[in-house]
């Protein structure tokens, strides 16, 4: 199992376990009621009867497909994801039913029509699960579709068009045509890459590949390993174009580059470090010694990027929550450029050497918070800030009093969060 | 000759982008209901396994949700946007969460181990991927995994929220993760 399916494994099982309140007119009253006044505890609101009911309805609909022979059959050459039959493009519907239990059993629907024009069924289907999921920004129920070799996923939108319909499995969805395939994504990555002059030599190269979602499609993402540079290509799964591609030094050694007839540099990068270049340690060492810090305590990435044909040594050191970033030339070691990122926050109007925001910027951000100009702040009395940490979380506590009411904010001392607020009338 | 080919079928879920949540966050303040429930949809599996992790027991996970979210909707007003709005709900889930914490320290009704579910309605899968999550790592450990594969942060992201280093961060993700596999 890798890292990415245990992930996928824990993210399913909380969604799973979280408390399943998907409607907002039993969720909002409970908040309307409650609004504006302190102590009221909320009740538990329970909606899982819509799981519960969406359960017996996807069963019910599973059973009786199955017994009116209405078989779960990919009809081979049916492209789903490319919208034959497909989604309707232009109507799509950004927003669930208000109805829940209507928009799941429009979406079964449709699924099972969908279902009853395809061949090559798989063996069985057990279990339909289903859930919200954003797709990209579009909200949208995702139907997992327990089948034998393997599952089925399909993302539906609310009014029942179906969004994407794949197997769970790379290969076998590539065997039923959805997707363009491997070898076409390739061949499509060569022609890209002969189109804009990018060396691409599989035949000396170690090669991966993922099928992977972004932003709601479908990629191929393609990683050629060259030397010690890798050329990674977005290929779309189902229209096999290229979207995009990026080179990326993945060593510390680095190829020479070539030089065309008329001595301009360019293509591919180098092969080889050029002589008398510094080493990956010595470029950390000079960086670190320039940031005052010992390798011991810190974390650190180091990469070769070309600026301008020439290679530079991009180092970015991470120590507690600050992130230095030093550009140093391969040649002799000279610092091109320093960077340290205290992650502040753009309202911090100075660079406090520990990333802190100072107070007055603390002060100035809860005033403004509650609707008070900080540069006339008249009728501001009893102002306080004080320097707070509440289990390791480290804020300001900001309190005053303003047109008869007495405020306090927290305030977080590193991001500028407003953590939370409090307005009370004074008696 | 194309070598070291891995075939894989990734299923990655989006996590909801800053953009998207700070849209719903503001139609709450302009008093449309849609934009909780979108909200809670994008990120309440965050927040409760955030609120479990700490709290160790789903009843009190349950009502911090809720309170998490009735927080949420009456700050959804007063709410500015600084760009992170999912680390703005944790960290009212947080302090919730350690506000409960207090209390029960100082009544002594703090669960010292994990509570099992009782809940029948999710699966024995899910619940063995629970209990794993809860009884095999350690607490800081069950942070950082809920806050990076069900909340969505990025590492760097948590080092800055837990106070930590990247570095110690990284480890104890890998570690956790590894701990995690040897069981299924």
């Amino acid at each position: 199992m890798t890292n990415k399916q245990m992930e996928k494994k824990l993210r399913r099982a909380f969604q799973r376990a979280t408390p399943n309140r998907t409607d907002a007119s039993a969720v909002h009253p409970l908040l309307a009621e409650t609004k504006n006044r302190k102590g009221v505890p909320m009740k538990p609101v329970k909606t899982n009867l819509q799981f519960r009911l969406f359960t017996g309805l996807a069963a019910t609909a599973a059973v009786v497909a199955l017994i009116l022979g209405v078989t779960f059959l990919p009809k081979t050459g049916i492209n789903p994801a490319a919208g034959a039959p497909g989604p309707a493009q232009n109507s799509i519907v950004t927003q669930p039913a208000a109805d829940h239990e209507l928009g799941v059993v429009r979406a079964i629907e449709t699924l099972n029509s969908y279902l009853a024009d395809m061949e090559n069924a798989p063996a069985s289907t057990e279990n339909w699960d289903w859930e919200f999921q954003l797709v990209g920004d579009i909200l949208v129920y995702e139907f997992e579709i327990e089948a034998e070799p393997n599952d089925f996923i399909a993302h539906v939108y609310p009014d029942g068009k179906v969004l994407s319909w794949y197997e769970d499995d790379a290969a076998a969805s590539s065997a039923h045509g959805w997707f363009v395939g491997l070898d076409a994504a390739m061949e499509a990555s060569k022609e890209y890459a002969a189109a804009n002059e990018l060396s691409l030599d599989p035949s000396s190269s170690s090669f991966n590949w993922e099928l992977e979602t972004e932003d709601g499609k479908y990629t191929y993402e393609l990683e050629y390993r060259l030397g010690v540079y890798e050329i990674t290509f977005w290929v779309d799964a189902v229209t096999g174009v290229v979207l995009h591609h990026e080179t990326e030094f993945k060593s510390g050694f680095i190829p020479s580059a070539t030089t065309d007839a008329q001595g301009n540099t360019e293509g591919p990068p180098p092969t080889t470090l050029p002589s008398g270049s510094i080493s990956r340690d010595e470029a950390l060492q000079i960086a670190l010694k320039h940031a005052n810090l010992k390798e011991a305590d810190v974390w650190f990435t180091i990469d070769v990027e070309l600026d301008d044909a020439v290679p530079n040594y991009d180092i970015e050191i991470y120590f507690g929550k600050d992130r230095y970033e030093y550009e140093i030339r391969l040649s002799d070691g000279a610092i091109l450029g320093a960077d340290v990122d205290y992650e502040k926050d753009a309202t911090t109007t100075t660079d406090p050497p520990d990333g802190k925001i100072p107070s007055n910027v603390a002060i100035n951000l809860a005033l403004e918070h509650v609707g008070i100009n900080s540069n006339a702040s008249q009728g501001v009395s009893h102002l306080k800030c004080e320097a707070d940490s509440d289990n390791g979380v480290k804020h300001y506590d900001v309190s005053f009093h303003y047109n008869g009411y007495s405020y306090e904010l927290e305030i977080g001392m590193y991001n500028a969060i407003v953590i939370s607020v409090e307005k009370e009338t004074i008696d | 000759m194309v070598k070291g080919v891995k075939a894989m079928a990734l299923w990655s879920n989006s996590f909801p982008a800053s953009g998207t949540l700070d849209g719903y966050i503001s139609r709450m303040a302009s008093g449309d209901t849609q934009g909780l429930e979108l909200l809670y949809q994008a990120v309440s599996p965050g927040v409760y396994a955030f609120a479990l992790s700490v709290l160790k027991n789903s009843h009190d996970a349950e009502d911090v949700l809720q309170d998490t979210f009735l927080r949420v909707y009456n700050g959804a007003a007063a709410y500015r946007s600084q760009g992170k709005p999912m680390a703005w709900i944790l960290t009212i889930a947080k302090n919730l969460c350690y506000k409960r914490l207090q209390e029960q320290q100082r009544t002594g009704t703090a669960p010292q181990e994990w509570q099992n579910y009782t809940q029948s309605n999710i699966s024995a899968d899910d619940k063995a991927v629970i209990w794993a999550c809860m009884e095999q790592l350690s607490d800081d450990e069950r942070q950082i995994v809920v806050l990076h594969a069900v909340a969505g942060f990025k590492h760097r992201e948590i080092a800055q929220m837990l106070d930590e280093k990247l570095s110690t961060v990284l480890s104890k993700y890998h570690r956790a993760i590894k701990k995690l596999k040897e069981n299924f």
